[in-house]
């Protein structure tokens, strides 16, 4: 038997249908010829004519021809697949194409090995001199910090633990409870929050008590800036400062002051710069003092009525 | 001491707190400007800058659990400010030739600490070349742990784009980083 002849056979033999004699020849042939050996074997499944890479490069240029390379469409779910986010098919098939793609896979792993190294990169230790510079930099910023608020804490400290002053004090407090939230143009009228934000270190509790004693002489003033609702600011202050232009020269100077620091606290209320608002409020207090010296220089020859009013914080409401 | 404690000291004016804020933080703050600025000389005073921003800053800072992001949002800001300065003027010097030398300069540690060393360095460089946005996120998301959130918020971008890109931005760096390691990076890890 010839090649030709054990070609034109090779279905009858793969389906058991020869003769025996030519079962005999076949074989023989087979057995002697390499290359008819191989197609039996491929016909009986029993050989695998493509190597690997062939096999590969056979399905890249197949795919390439077709719905095109497979990379793309891994590549994009990859991630997902990665952190285990996908549906149960698609992870399928993107693991099927991972398991034969050596460049997906290869980003794979990398993406997987990533997850867990770039959180080690979130903290890299400086030298150690880093710390110094960095507080010698802001040491001049912490000089500044440091005695402002040391500073507020301890006016109000000192205005509280001195009974001598409370007295003033609570002309003080009044004057400016009034000025935050009473008037018509205070910066914490609609703010009562914020106001007492602003006022938190200033006990409340201490301002009534000795409101009392303080009212008779602030008394008039307030009246004067309550009834007034609707009259413009300036017309407002300007009377107030003419009314005391003539009967205290000395506190002119003071609530001048006093309007600009007004203005300066309604800014820094609205900016919600409650450390600048703080400041503002102690060098209120100062000319408030101020303030209060010059009326008790006029006002000591007479004689203060008590009780005459009800209470600032009650004419508030 | 916890963190609000901590800042409401440093608000105070208290010189240990500010100290100790700045120590716990260091490494953080440092580790983000060197992914924005690229190199160590610069990042130091970035480092630095930040810092005096923030203690500039701290006042509005309120909630403790918000720092963070804060903190974080302030570094971006001084890193890009630092950038665009840098644009202006010639580059000191190459990026990722200083990175090499660095790398072939270390002291050569216990084999462990310097295979850890070595493969943060192939990040660092890899991280160097990617996109500036996509260098951002991987930054902002993969290494600091924001949330997609937090950097839409910062970034002002659309959650979605964020989420997007974020993807995107990882598959780049694992492009990079195989590319550069010849394919070694993450096969250690194939197996397991
Ligand atoms: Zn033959
Ligand atoms: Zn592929």
């Amino acid at each position: 038997m010839d090649c030709r002849a054990f070609e034109e056979r090779l279905d009858a033999l793969v389906a058991s249908q020869l003769s025996h004699d030519e079962l005999r020849a076949a074989e023989t042939h087979a057995s002697s010829c390499r290359r008819c050996r191989e197609l039996l074997e491929v016909v009986l499944g029993e050989r695998d004519v493509l190597d690997a890479t062939t096999r590969e490069h056979l399905l890249a240029s197949l795919l390439e021809r077709t719905a095109g390379s497979a990379c793309g469409r891994a590549r994009e779910q990859l991630c997902a697949w990665v952190d285990g986010e996908l549906q149960s098919t698609d992870a399928e098939l993107v693991a099927l194409h991972v398991d034969h793609c050596t460049g997906c896979a290869q980003l794979a792993s990398a993406l997987v090995a990533l997850s867990t190294d770039l959180v080690a990169l979130a903290e890299v230790e400086p030298d150690a001199k880093f710390v110094s510079d960095v507080l010698s930099e802001t040491r001049a910023l912490l000089a500044r910090r440091v005695p402002l608020s040391a500073r507020i804490r301890a006016t109000w400290e000192q205005l509280l633990h001195r009974p001598r002053l409370a007295w003033e004090f609570a002309t003080a407090g009044c004057f400016m409870l009034t000025l935050l939230c009473g008037l018509p143009f205070s910066p914490l009228r609609s703010m009562p929050q914020q106001a007492l934000a602003v006022i938190q270190v200033n006990p409340a509790s201490a301002i009534q008590a000795t409101a009392q004693r303080a009212q008779p002489l602030v008394k008039e003033p307030l009246r004067q800036a309550w009834r007034s609702t609707g009259a413009p600011l300036i017309t407002k202050s300007q009377r107030f400062a003419d009314a005391w232009e003539s009967e205290h020269p000395q506190s002119v100077a003071a609530w001048e002051s006093l309007g600009v620091r007004a203005r300066e606290l309604r800014e820094a209320v609205a900016g919600r710069n409650f450390a600048g608002a703080s400041f503002t409020l102690q060098q209120m207090g100062g000319d408030l003092q101020a303030l209060w010296n010059g009326l008790r220089v006029n006002r000591e020859v007479e004689a203060p009525q008590a009780g005459a009013a009800t209470t600032a914080e009650e004419e508030e409401r | 001491m916890d963190l609000a404690t901590l800042l409401q000291r440093c608000r105070g004016g208290d010189e240990l707190a500010w100290e100790a804020l700045v120590r716990q933080h260091q490494s953080r703050v440092y580790g983000v400007a060197l992914h924005y600025v690229g190199n160590a000389e610069d990042a130091r005073d970035v480092a630095q800058e930040i810092f005096v921003r923030i203690y500039k800053k701290l006042d509005s800072c309120s909630e403790a659990s918000r720092f963070l992001p804060w903190m974080l949002r302030i570094a971006r800001n001084a890193c890009i400010d630092h950038i665009r300065r840098r644009r202006a003027r010639p580059p000191r010097h190459d990026i990722p030739a200083q990175e090499m030398n660095d790398l072939a300069s270390s002291a050569p540690g216990p084999e462990e600490q310097w295979r850890e060393d070595s493969r943060k360095r192939l990040l660092h460089l890899a991280i160097q070349k990617l996109s500036e946005l996509n260098r951002e996120i991987i930054l902002l998301k993969e290494i600091q742990g924001l949330s997609l959130e937090e950097i839409a918020s910062m970034l002002d971008i659309p959650v979605g784009t964020v989420k997007s890109r974020s993807n995107r931005a990882r598959l780049e760096l694992a492009r990079k980083v195989v590319a550069l390691s010849g394919a070694r990076y993450g096969a250690e890890n194939a197996g397991s």
